[in-house]
């Protein structure tokens, strides 16, 4: 889990600014990331996915590190500030794999802050890593959970 | 991102679980895709001396 908390580290620090990251150690890493994951999933990964074939990705900005977003609602008010690191925000999200369902049927559902009772934003510290909540994890559930926020925690700061 | 924007994003394999995957319902190797809403920003987390030094060991 450590693990995912230096990614979202790293990939704040790509966008920040504050710390560019050489092509050589970007090379580096990506050598050690390819490494580590053939070596949990027994070789049969190559490369990270960096083009995917899910869906067609024309019309997507490029984000750090192969990520891509697209904005589909503007915010609010354009002249609002984005959230500091250490500030709390709520976000509500969905997660698909396979593609998102209007351009995929294969798109599959496999997180979401929308319950059928409603919608329940996810609030966390943004660009913090949570690394707090390991302390309470007590069952599968909860252990997914701070993955996720870690993942909407860099999306967010980042985009 | 600001409030109230929504954005589709695309996080590849190795920026999420990576060959790993994730509790059965991820498989390794998975293409993350959100559709994600900021929805408040809220208050400035407290930040005392152990958080502050938190921040400095752990810069972006």
């Amino acid at each position: 889990m450590k693990m995912f908390a230096v990614f979202s580290l790293m990939l704040l620090a790509n966008v920040s600014g504050l710390s560019i990251p050489t092509l050589e150690s970007s090379v580096e890493r990506r050598a050690f990331v390819s490494k580590s994951a053939g070596l949990v999933a027994t070789g049969f990964l190559s490369l990270p996915n960096i083009a995917n074939a899910d869906i067609d990705t024309a019309g997507y900005e490029d984000g750090p590190r192969g990520l891509k977003y697209k904005v589909i609602k503007p915010p609010t008010d354009p002249d609002s500030s984005s959230p500091q690191r250490a500030q709390k925000v709520k976000a509500t999200y969905t997660l698909w794999l396979k593609g998102f369902p209007d351009v995929n049927p294969n798109a599959k559902k496999v997180d979401s802050s929308k319950g059928p009772f409603g919608e329940k934003p996810f609030e966390f510290v943004a660009g913090v890593g949570q690394v707090r909540i390991i302390h309470v994890v007590l069952n599968m559930s909860a252990f997914c959970r701070y993955i996720y926020s870690n993942l909407i925690n860099f999306v967010i700061l980042v985009l | 991102m600001k409030v109230g924007e929504e954005r589709r994003i695309i996080v590849p394999s190795d920026l999420g679980y990576g060959g790993r995957g994730a509790g059965g319902a991820i498989p390794g190797g998975s293409t993350l895709y959100f559709d994600l809403e900021l929805v408040e920003i809220g208050q400035m987390s407290q930040l005392g001396p152990e958080q502050l030094k938190w921040l400095e060991d752990n810069p972006l």
